[in-house]
This record gives structure tokens, sequence and C-alpha cells, in this order.
């Protein structure tokens, strides 16, 4: 008896190898990422001359490589699979994430070649490995469906994102990054503590299996809403929503600008990703969590967009704006159709864009004026009238205005909601439509502060007039898409709705 | 022992360690708040673990927290100490540049 369970065991053991040295072709993106990690770490050991360049030539070209299997994966895609064990789950939804983020990544690269302190960010070598860190720290967000891995990815964006805030020097760079790291440990551990009692109720980490399913649906409602109201708590801190979003003004105001462009986009679609698989396998008789969820986008979009008002910061107002973002983010998830699984997408790779290309900015005007504050920017439009032209498209696309691809976003989401309305009858749905479109005209007023501060107020005469070549190439090819694809959003549209988001 | 001890003593260090994040001033006590937090969390996976023999997930999992509330508290007390050599102080009170 015991020898035939040990030669079951044995060959269990030797198929479920097998099975993970072919799932490693699945994970070959990541692998890239890891490589070029490697690869920058024993640069930064070995080499000490040209430093920059250096790393600067591995840390792109791992970049490309990671986007070409990327993309080879995607158009070879055939079905959804679970690759390691059950761990992650690989499908169309992960590998169009992975697709924008290492885009991203290489974005965030580009505005820190932008900054008046130039080449910052290459010039330790730490910042760069741990930045690569948090790149797939967020590759395995998108792919978790294991409560094991959820927590996993989410500590490895985690600390990477502190460490991140405070290696440069700085007294706000500190402060920030000790405010960040207490703030993320806390809710970590909150997060923790619910994970710990789902895996109680069910006896499983596996969310996709029946047996987690099964487990969930025999237990009474108020443990079971509060272990899930705890275990989207430190979702939700990565998403900076109401209530976990208290970081993100003082994050986003000291860390360096390419490193705050990465934050506030990378990990807040993952997080996206990750709830979006957890509330998948809920049934909503057990736990409300359209109303719960419902309330914490209508909290974010009201708390960011009235706080924004005052800001004096552009950074500061930023992060205000993208907490009221992680609001509109979420009711294409609330909606809870395939066009609201659709319009979630578009809205999250559009915010994507319109964030990357606003950070561009501010890191122009910070190289400029030396600061980023609205009072210092007074006639910086004046003096570089491109520039100035092109944050005036930005701010109008973040509000949501036309002819900028932000208004196809917000209309997408906002049908989305709608149309859910009508046929759920969830008042929840029309509270979020009636506030959301109220919050846009709130934030009409801070985001058209900047365009006015940058035209309208005379500011000194020391602003130097002349823009880099280098600054105005990548300030058109940041910000033309965003008008280019309000009247092409049907190409973008065609790929998102190919994606299968049955689970 | 009963699975009910286990989970009540858990829940006893969670709440404690709440109670210390919440209330102590010290950047350090904090954390030590937040390491209770996390070692209850611990007690709870292995004492679900116990009910599942066949893969002990449950025990796996609090290996992989202690290891992660390792690397964490390194990267912590390496910003403590950043911070107290800008402020002077661990106190959260008194580190407030950033307002607004």
């Amino acid at each position: 008896m015991i020898s035939l369970l040990q030669t079951n065991n044995a060959s269990g053991l030797k198929d479920q190898l097998g099975n993970l040295s072919e799932d490693v072709w699945m994970l070959a993106p990541e692998i890239s990422v890891v490589i070029t990690l490697l690869l920058l770490l024993g640069f930064d050991l070995l080499f000490r001359k040209n430093k920059e360049t250096g790393l600067a030539a591995i840390a792109f070209c791992g970049l490309a490589s990671t986007f070409t299997l990327l993309t080879f994966q995607w158009v070879n895609f055939s079905t959804d699979f679970m690759v390691m064990g059950k761990l992650l789950r690989y499908d169309q939804l992960s590998l169009f994430l992975k697709l924008i983020f290492t885009l991203g990544g290489a974005l965030g690269l580009v505005i820190a070649t932008r900054n008046e302190n130039r080449n910052y960010l290459f010039r330790s070598g730490e910042s760069m490995v741990v930045l690569f860190g948090l790149l797939l720290g967020v590759f395995l967000m998108t792919m978790s469906v294991n409560l094991l891995m959820i927590y996993l990815s989410v500590e490895v964006v985690s600390i990477c994102s502190y460490i991140l805030t405070g290696i440069l020097k700085g007294k706000k760079k500190s402060e920030a990054a000790l405010k960040y790291l207490l703030f993320g440990a806390v809710s970590a551990a909150v997060m923790l503590y619910g994970i710990s009692w789902l895996y109680g109720f069910t006896g499983t980490l596996d969310i996709t299996s029946q047996a987690f399913i099964n487990g969930l649906s025999e237990v009474p409602a108020l443990p079971l809403a509060i272990a899930l109201i705890m275990t989207l708590g430190g979702i939700i801190f990565k998403l900076g929503a109401v209530p976990f979003h208290i970081w993100s003004p003082d994050v986003y105001e000291a860390a360096p600008t390419a490193v705050v462009s990465i934050f506030s986009t990378l990990p807040k679609l993952a997080a996206l990703t990750i709830l979006f698989r957890l509330v998948n396998i809920l049934p909503a008789e057990w736990f409300d969590w359209q109303l719960i969820l419902g309330v914490i986008a209508l909290a974010s979009m009201i708390f960011g967009n009235f706080s924004a008002l005052w800001q004096k910061d552009v950074k500061r107002m930023l992060a205000y704006s993208s907490i009221a973002h992680a609001g509109f983010l979420l009711v294409g998830l609330i909606a809870w159709t395939e066009a609201g699984n659709t319009a979630m997408l578009f809205y999250g790779a559009m915010y994507l864009v319109m964030n990357f290309a606003a950070f561009l900015l501010v890191a122009i005007m910070e190289k400029h004026t030396g600061s980023s504050t609205f009072e210092d920017l007074r006639g910086f439009g004046t003096a570089l009238p491109f520039a100035g032209v092109l944050a005036v498209v930005v701010m109008v696309s973040l509000t949501g205005l036309p002819p900028t691809v932000g208004f196809n976003a917000k209309l997408y989401v906002f049908s989305a909601i709608w149309e859910a309305y009508q046929v759920q009858n969830n008042p929840v749905l029309l509270w979020v439509f009636v506030v959301g479109l109220l919050n846009t005209v709130v934030a009409l007023f801070y985001y058209l502060k900047l365009p006015y501060y940058l035209f309208f107020k005379a500011g000194p005469e020391t602003i130097s007039k002349k823009l880099s070549a280098t600054d105005h190439i990548w300030g058109t090819i940041m910000v033309f898409p965003l008008l280019l694809w309000f009247f092409q959003s049907e190409w973008l549209m065609d790929i998102l709705n190919s994606i299968n988001f049955v689970f | 022992m009963p699975v009910e001890h286990l989970l009540f003593l858990g829940a006893v260090l969670f709440c404690i360690g709440l109670f210390v994040v919440l209330t102590r001033k010290n950047a350090i006590a904090v954390l030590i708040g937040v390491e209770l937090m996390l070692n209850a969390s611990n007690i709870n996976l292995v004492a679900f673990g116990h009910f599942d023999p066949d893969f002990l997930q449950g025990q796996i999992f609090a290996l992989f927290v202690i290891t992660v509330a390792a690397a964490e508290a390194a990267v912590a007390l390496a910003i403590v100490v950043k911070v107290y050599q800008y402020f002077q102080t661990a106190d959260l009170d008194k580190i407030s540049e950033l307002k607004g």
C-alpha cells in the first residue's frame, strides 16, 4: 500500500515537473524581465565607466525583447492556460496589460532622461534593478489566480515601490517613503489576515477552483463579508482608491517624476486586474461587491476631485486626480457586463497614455522652471508655446472633453454603466453614473487651472525660451495619440473586443 | 489542541497589532505592530493548514509570509534610518514636511 502510494507520488511529481518545463515558454516575457534585471545588476557591479549609457542600453534592450516576446505570444494566442500548477493564468487580458506595461516602463525611462538632473535614474544601478523588480511584480499581478501568488506579487510591487520612493537623497523623499511603507505594510497585513480566513473557509488557495466557490457558499454572510473586505483592502491600497489613498499625494509630490509616472499607472491597472479576477468568482447573492466597490468608487471620485481643487503643486494635483481616476476605473468594473469590461480596459490603457504624457510635460516644466508649483509655472506657456499647448491637450484629455481620447474613454465607461443600470436596475449603478458625470464637471476646474497659469498669468522673464529638439519630439509622440485616437478609437476597441473575458 | 483556540489567539494577536499600529507614535513601534498582525495571519494559516494534509498550502504560505516580512522589515528599517538622519527623530507626528 505504502509503496503504491510512493510510486504514484513519484510519477505525479515527474508529470508536474514535465508540465512546469512546458510552462516556462508561457513565462518567457517574465524570464526576459528577470534576465534584464540580472544583467543590470552585473553591469552595475563590474563596470565603472560609461555606467549611464550601459544601464540605459541594457534596460531598453530588455524592454524591447520583452515586448517582442509578448507580441509573439499575443499573435500566436490560442487558448487560456493555467501555468505553474495553477498559480498563474495565461490569457489575453494579462497579455494585453503586460504589453502596455512594457510600453509604460519604456516611457517612464524616457521621462527619466528628460529631467533637469539628467539621467538620475540611470546613474544608480540599484534603482534600475528595483524598477525592473516592480515591472516583474506587475506582470505577475496581472496573471495571479492564487491567493499566495496575489499576496506575493502585491508585496513585490510594494517593496520595490518603497525603495524607489526613498532611494534618492532628499528629506521629503525619505518622509514620503516612510509614510508609503507604513500604510503599505498595514494594508498588506490586513489583506493577509483576510486571505488566511478565505483559506480557512475553503481549504484551497486557488480562486478559480470549484472548491473555493463551494467553500464560500457555505459561509455565513457576515464572516464572509469581513474576510472579503479585508482582502480587498490590500488591493484597494495598490489601486490608490479611498480609503487607502492617504499615501499617494505625499509620494507623488516627493518621488522623482519618472518614478511617479510609473507608480500612478502600472500598479493601479495591475490591482484592477486582481480585483476583476476576484469579483469574477463571487456571485452577487453572497456578497454585494457592487455596492461596496460602488461606494469606494463614489468616495474616490468625490474626494479626489474636490481635494485636487485646492492644490498648489502640479504633481500633488495629479495625485488627487489619480485617486479620482481610480474611481472612474472602478466604474467599468462595477457595470459588470462585457461592454463594461472592455470599457474598463480601454479607460485603463488611455489613462496610462494620458498620465505618461502629463508627467513628461511636468518633467519638462521642472527642467525649465526648477519647480512644479503653479506659482512657479506662471508664464511658462507664453515662453514655450508648443509645450504649453501640449499641456492643454493633456489636461483636456484628463478632464474627458473632445477632441481627445479622454472623452471616448469616459463615454464608453458611462454608456456601459447606463446600459448595465437599465438591465440590472441596481440603484448603485445609477448613483455611480450621476455622481461620476457631475465629477467630470468638477474636474474641469482644476485641470484647466494649469493652462490658466501657463498662459494668462505673467511670469518672470527668466524662463529659458529654448525647448530642446528631443523634448519636442517626445512631447509630440506622447500627446499626438490622444488626438488621433479620438477619431480612430475603433482601432483599439477592435483589439479589446477580441479579448475573451470569460473565466 | 482544538482549532478554535488557535483562531482565537490569532484574532487577539491581530487586534493587539492593529491597536499598536493605530496608537503608537514611534515608527519602530508601528512596525512591531505590523509584525504582530502578520504573525496573527501566520497562526491562522498554520491552524487551517492542519485540515489540508495533502498539500499543506497553509504551512507553505506561512513560510512565504515569514520571508516577505523579513524583506519588508529590512527595507523598513533602512528607511527609518534614513528618516532619522534628516529629522533626528522617529516620531511620526514630527515627520511632517509634506502637507496639503
